[in-house]
C-alpha cells in the first residue's frame, strides 16, 4: 500500500501543462479558473493549495472530470481538461488566476453577475425571482423605520449613528466610536471581516441568535447589487433570508434546530440557561418595549418592516416576557420555523386574554389569522386584521415569501419525498412551493424520512417490500434493519422461499415468526424450499412455527444451529426425533407441543444445550421416562413446562431438585402414576421457584400437607381433575392454599364446569326447596369440615341432609380466602376441562 | 386545578388548553416542567411548525384522549397492529390527505406518540395492499414532481 499511493500522485504533478491538449477546451467557449486558496497561500507551495475550475461555453462551473464528462461535446475528451493546480498559460481570457484572498470586489461582483447570467440561462427555469414588497409598500419600510427609532431610542439611535458616521461595510477596528475599547467579535460569514455589533446597529440580545449567521451589509449589497440600497434593508442580514435569494448558488443549510425532536429539546434547554440567567432583566425590559410596540404599529405596516423593527430592536434570544401580567416565551425571528412577530403582537393586542380554541372551531378553517383580531376593534391597533389579510394575500401575489409564514413551506414538510398537491391548499402559486420546499429541503427531509420510518412498521412483509418500489428514498427506508428485525408472515403467504431467505438475511433478520402464516394446500412443497433456504438466514436468532410436520422442526435442528429462541407449539406428526438438537448449542428457549399427544425420542440429546433457560415440552409424552433425568443437566433453567406427566417417578424429582435456578415449573396431566407429592417435596428445595402451575393433577389426600413445606410458591395456578372424590379434592387443596399462609401471593384456581354442573344436578336432587328459592350461585362440593370455615357456621350446616359434604357457593370460597388470606390476590375460574391445559397464570 | 395554557400557532393563533392535555405533547410537557420548573399557569408556547388547522385537530385529539392510560415502553418487538383503531380515532381521521400529513407532521415535532401512531397507521393503511404505481397516485397527484424524487 505504502508504495503503491505515491505514483499517482508523482503522476499527476508530472502532468506536462504545456501539452497542447489542454488548449483544445478553450477554442470551444471553455474557460479555466485557477483560485489560490488564501491562508495557506504563503506557508505552504501554491500548487498544492488551490483548487481548479473548468467553465462550460454554458457557464456551468464544473469541479471534476466527473462532470465535466457529462458537459462534453463532439470534439472533446475528457483528457483534454486537467486539474493540476498550474496555469495553463493560455491567456487571461480563457484563464481566470486569482487568489481567494486577494480578489476585488469587483472580481467578485463579476462572477456573482456571471453566475446570475447561468441561473437565467441555464435549465433552472423554476428559479424565482426575489422577495419584493408588495407595491406601495417600500414606503412605509422606511418610514416605520424612522418610527422604531422614535420610539425605542436608546438603541436604534446608535445604530443610526454608527452607520451614518461609518463608510458602509467597513469593518470594525478596535478605535471605533461606539465600541471605542473592545475588539469586534461579530463576524460576517461571508466575508470574515469582524464588527461590532453595537456599529452595525445589532442590539446586544437579539444578535446572539444569528451570531453565526450575521452578514455584513458589505456582503448583502454585494449578493444583489441591483436591489434598492436606499432603505437598508436590515432584514436580509440575517441568512435566512440570504440564501434564500440565492438558493441556487448556495444550498441553504437546514435549520437544525427542527430536524428531529431531540434537537428541538436541546434548543429548549438553552432556553432554560438563557431564561434562568436573565429572566429578571429580561423580563422587565421586554415588557417596556412591547408595551410601547403594541400601541404604534400604524396602518400601513407590512409585515416584512415589522419583522424588521421587532428583530432588532426589541426579540432578545430566547427569553421570558411579561405581558399583561402572563409570561410568555420569546424566540428570535432568527430562524425559519420561529414564530411570527405578528401574532406577538396581538398578545398586546388581546390583553393577554387569548381565545379559547373550542369557542373558534366553529369558524371558517384558513381564516384563522383574521378570526383572531374580532373583537379587537376598541384596541389601539385596528389594523392588525388588514395586515394579516396582506399578509395572506401578498402570499399569493408574490411567489416567495418568508417561509416562515407559508402554510405551503409547512405542508410541504411532510411529503414523504413526494411533493404533492399542496400548492391549492396554500393558495401560492407552485414554483413558490417547490422553492420553499427545496430551501427547507434537507430538513424536510429528514422529518419525512423519521415518519415513513415509523409507518412503515405497520406495513407487513409483502407491504414493505411493494413500498420499496415506489422510489429511491421508500426503497432506502424500507430497508432500514430496524423494520427487518422481527418479520411476521401473518395471514401473508410464502411463494418464494428462496428470494424471502434471500431478503432476510440481507436485512439481518433476527426474528422470524410463521404463526398463522398461509400455507396452500400443497404445502409439502412450501416447506421443502423452506427447509432448504432457512439456513441461509445464518443471522436468525428467533423463529416461531405455525402448523407444519415434525420433519420441518428437525430440518431447522441442523440448517439453523445458531438460533436462539425455537417456538414450535403446533406440530404435526406424532413423533419427533431430537436426535440433531445438540446442535444446537446457542439455544436459550425450546418449546415443542404437538396437536395431539407425541413421542419424543433421544431426548439425551438435551444434555448438550447448556445455555438453556426455557424448555417447555407439553403434549410430549415422554416414552422413555428414564430419560427425562437429563433435564437434571440443565442448570440453567429457568422454566420449565412438561406435559403428560402421568409416569412422573421419583428419579425425576431426583433430577428437579438440581435446578436450582428454576423459577417457574408447570405440570400437566398429572394423573395416575405421577408421584405429586415427591414432586411437592423436590419443589420445595427449589430456592428460586416462586411459580408453580399443576395443570390437570388428582390431588389425594395429605397434598395439603406437602403444599405446607413449599414455603417458596407466590404465584400458584391449579387445575385439579375432579374426576372422582371431587370434596376431598376441594378440602385439601383449600386446606393446602390457607396453611401457605401469606407466603402465597397469587392464586389462579379453576374448577372446571364439569364440577359445576355435577354439583348443581347433586343439589337439585337433595334440595327439597323450590326450585325458585334457590339462589343460582355456582357452587362446589368441600368435604367437612371445612378448612377456615369458622364453627359456627360449620353447626349449623351440620343439620343439613348431607352430613358428609359441604356445598359452598363460589363466593363463599372466595369469602374464606380473603378473610384468612387478606393479602392474597386470587381468582376463581370457570373453564371447561377440555380447556384447562391453555389455562396460564393470570397476570393480576 | 385548572392549570391554564396557550400554545401559539405557527399563524400566530392562541389556543387556549389545560396543561394537563397539552402534555400529552413530549415536547410541551419537555418545556413546561423544565423551563417553568411546574409553575406554568398562563405560559404562551409558540408552536411554529404546528398551523392553526392542524394545532386544532391535535387539541382535539389530545382531549379526547386525555385519560387514556400512559403507553408501556415499546420494545419494537410487539406485534404492530395495523387495524387496531376506536372508531373515534377512525372518525377522526377522515380527513383529506394534507390534513393528516399535516397531523403526522405536528405529531412528530410535538412528539405526541398516541397520535404519530394513529397517524401513522392511516398512512400504513393507505400504503397497504396497494402496488407501487397506486401508491405513487394516491399520495402524489402530481406526477412530474413525483419523478424528481424517483
Amino acid at each position: 500500500m505504502r508504495q503503491s499511493t505515491p505514483v499517482p500522485q508523482q503522476k499527476r504533478s508530472q502532468c506536462d501543462v504545456t501539452d497542447e491538449r489542454f488548449k483544445i477546451p478553450f477554442k470551444f467557449g471553455w474557460r479555466r479558473e485557477l483560485v489560490y486558496r488564501s491562508q495557506m497561500a504563503d506557508t505552504r507551495t501554491k500548487s498544492d493549495k488551490a483548487e481548479v475550475y473548468y467553465i462550460t461555453p454554458e457557464g456551468k462551473k464544473l469541479r471534476t472530470k466527473y462532470e465535466i464528462q457529462t458537459h462534453l461535446s463532439d470534439g472533446l475528451d475528457v483528457n483534454m481538461f486537467t486539474f493540476t493546480k498550474d496555469p495553463l498559460g493560455v491567456g487571461a481570457e480563457y484563464e481566470t488566476i486569482r487568489s481567494a484572498k486577494a480578489y476585488t470586489p469587483h472580481t467578485q461582483r463579476k462572477v456573482q453577475n456571471f453566475l446570475d447570467i447561468k441561473e437565467s440561462d441555464a435549465s433552472l427555469g423554476k428559479r424565482v425571482p426575489k422577495p419584493k414588497m408588495p407595491k406601495g409598500n417600500s414606503v412605509p419600510v422606511g418610514s416605520n423605520s424612522r418610527k422604531a427609532t422614535d420610539s425605542s431610542s436608546n438603541v436604534d439611535s446608535k445604530a443610526a449613528a454608527s452607520k451614518s458616521s461609518k463608510l458602509k461595510g467597513e469593518p470594525c477596528t478596535i478605535q471605533c466610536v461606539l465600541a471605542m475599547g473592545t475588539i469586534p467579535t461579530l463576524q460576517c460569514k461571508k466575508c470574515l471581516c469582524l464588527f461590532h455589533p453595537d456599529c452595525v446597529g445589532l442590539h446586544l440580545h437579539s444578535y446572539q441568535g444569528s451570531i453565526n449567521n450575521y452578514i455584513c451589509d458589505n456582503c448583502i449589497y454585494e449578493s444583489k447589487p441591483q436591489s434598492e440600497t436606499s432603505a437598508p434593508n436590515v432584514d436580509s442580514r440575517y441568512s435566512d433570508k440570504v440564501p434564500l435569494e440565492s438558493t441556487a448558488k448556495k444550498p441553504l443549510p437546514p435549520p437544525q434546530a427542527h430536524s428531529n425532536d431531540k434537537s428541538t429539546k436541546k434548543q429548549f434547554t438553552n432556553v432554560h440557561s438563557d431564561t434562568s440567567s436573565n429572566r429578571p432583566n429580561d423580563s422587565k425590559e421586554n415588557k417596556s418595549v412591547i408595551g410601547s410596540l403594541t400601541t404604534w404599529i400604524p396602518p400601513t405596516a407590512n409585515l416584512i418592516s415589522n419583522r424588521y423593527q421587532l428583530d432588532v430592536s426589541v426579540t432578545p434570544p430566547q427569553s421570558i416576557a411579561m405581558i399583561a401580567g402572563r409570561k410568555y416565551i420569546m424566540v428570535p425571528k432568527t430562524n425559519l420555523m420561529s414564530v411570527s412577530p405578528v401574532g406577538r403582537v396581538n398578545i398586546g393586542d388581546n390583553n393577554g386574554i387569548p381565545m379559547d380554541y373550542v369557542e373558534r372551531e366553529e369558524r371558517p378553517n384558513q381564516n384563522s389569522g383574521a378570526s383572531l383580531t374580532t373583537g379587537e376593534d376598541n384596541s389601539p391597533s385596528p389594523p392588525t386584521k388588514k395586515r394579516k389579510l396582506s399578509r395572506s394575500s401578498s402570499m399569493a401575489q408574490t411567489p416567495v415569501s418568508s417561509p416562515t409564514h407559508s402554510p405551503g413551506a409547512q405542508m410541504s414538510g411532510m411529503n414523504f419525498g413526494i411533493d404533492a398537491n399542496k400548492a391549492k391548499r396554500s393558495h401560492t402559486i407552485e414554483p413558490s412551493v417547490h422553492t420553499l420546499f427545496a430551501s427547507n429541503f434537507l430538513s424536510n427531509v429528514s422529518i419525512g424520512y423519521d415518519i415513513l420510518l415509523h409507518t412503515f412498521q405497520y406495513l407487513k412483509v409483502q407491504e414493505l417490500l411493494r413500498a420499496s418500489c415506489v422510489c429511491r428514498m421508500w426503497n432506502q427506508v424500507a430497508s432500514n434493519s430496524f423494520l427487518w428485525r422481527t418479520v411476521r408472515m401473518k395471514n401473508s403467504q410464502v411463494n418464494d422461499w428462496c428470494g424471502l431467505a434471500n431478503t432476510l438475511k440481507q436485512n439481518g433478520t433476527k426474528h422470524l415468526d410463521l404463526r398463522k402464516m398461509l400455507v396452500t394446500t400443497d404445502g409439502e412443497q412450501t416447506w421443502q424450499q423452506f427447509a432448504s433456504n432457512i439456513g441461509k438466514v445464518v443471522n436468525l436468532e428467533t423463529i416461531d412455527l405455525c402448523r407444519c410436520s415434525a420433519d420441518v422442526v428437525v430440518g431447522l435442528f441442523q440448517s439453523n444451529p445458531g438460533l436462539r429462541v425455537l417456538n414450535a407449539v403446533s406440530i404435526k406428526g406424532e413423533h419427533l426425533d431430537l436426535n440433531n438438537l445438540c446442535r444446537m448449542t446457542e439455544l436459550k428457549e425450546l418449546r415443542l407441543r404437538s396437536l395431539s399427544t407425541m413421542t419424543i425420542s433421544n431426548l439425551k440429546s438435551l444434555e448438550g444445550l447448556t445455555h438453556l433457560t426455557h424448555l417447555s415440552l407439553t403434549s410430549a409424552s415422554l416414552s422413555q421416562t428414564e430419560s427425562l433425568n437429563v433435564i437434571g443437566e440443565l442448570e440453567n433453567l429457568e422454566s420449565l413446562e412438561l406435559g403428560e406427566c402421568q409416569r412422573l417417578n421419583s428419579s425425576f424429582t431426583v433430577a428437579l431438585k438440581f435446578l436450582q435456578k428454576l423459577e417457574k415449573l408447570r405440570l400437566e396431566k398429572g394423573t395416575d402414576h405421577c408421584c405429586t407429592l415427591d414432586l411437592l417435596d423436590a419443589i420445595a428445595t427449589l430456592p428460586k421457584l416462586t411459580q408453580l402451575e399443576l395443570v390437570n393433577f388428582d390431588i389425594k389426600p395429605d397434598f395439603d400437607n406437602h403444599l405446607k413445606r413449599c414455603r417458596n410458591i407466590k404465584r400458584l395456578l391449579i387445575i385439579p381433575t375432579y374426576i372422582s372424590q371431587s370434596a376431598t379434592t376441594n378440602n385439601v387443596i383449600l386446606n393446602g392454599i390457607l396453611n401457605l399462609d401469606e407466603h402465597l401471593e397469587q392464586l389462579t384456581w379453576v374448577v372446571t364446569l364439569e364440577l359445576l354442573r355435577v354439583t348443581e344436578l347433586y343439589v337439585d336432587q337433595c334440595d327439597v326447596s323450590p326450585r325458585e328459592r334457590r339462589q343460582a350461585e355456582d357452587k362446589i362440593p368441600v368435604l367437612k369440615p371445612v378448612p377456615g370455615l369458622s364453627e359456627e357456621d360449620q353447626q349449623t350446616d351440620m343439620n343439613a341432609d348431607v352430613p358428609q359434604v359441604e356445598i359452598l357457593s363460589l363466593n363463599k370460597v372466595e369469602n374464606i380466602l380473603s378473610k384468612h388470606l387478606p393479602n392474597l390476590r386470587y381468582s376463581i375460574l370457570k373453564v371447561p376441562y377440555s380447556a384447562t391445559w391453555r389455562q396460564t397464570m393470570l397476570e393480576m | 386545578m385548572s392549570n391554564m395554557i396557550y400554545l401559539q400557532s405557527s399563524d400566530g393563533d392562541i389556543f387556549e388548553t389545560d396543561a394537563q392535555i397539552a402534555k400529552c405533547s413530549g415536547t410541551i410537557r419537555f418545556m413546561l416542567e423544565d423551563c417553568y420548573m411546574g409553575e406554568y399557569e398562563g405560559v404562551l408556547i409558540p408552536l411554529p411548525n404546528v398551523n392553526s388547522a392542524i394545532l386544532r385537530k391535535v387539541l382535539k385529539w389530545a382531549d379526547h384522549h386525555k385519560d387514556d392510560p400512559v403507553p408501556i415502553e415499546d420494545d419494537g418487538h410487539s406485534v404492530k397492529q395495523v387495524s387496531v383503531f376506536s372508531s373515534w380515532d377512525a372518525e377522526f381521521l377522515e380527513v383529506d390527505q394534507g390534513t393528516l400529513f399535516g397531523l403526522v407532521q405536528a405529531a412528530n415535532y410535538l412528539d405526541i406518540q398516541g397520535l404519530l401512531d394513529v397517524t401513522c397507521k392511516t398512512v400504513a393503511n393507505k400504503i397497504s395492499g396497494k402496488t407501487a404505481d397506486d401508491i405513487r397516485n394516491t399520495l402524489t397527484t402530481n406526477q412530474n414532481k413525483f419523478q424528481d424524487f424517483i
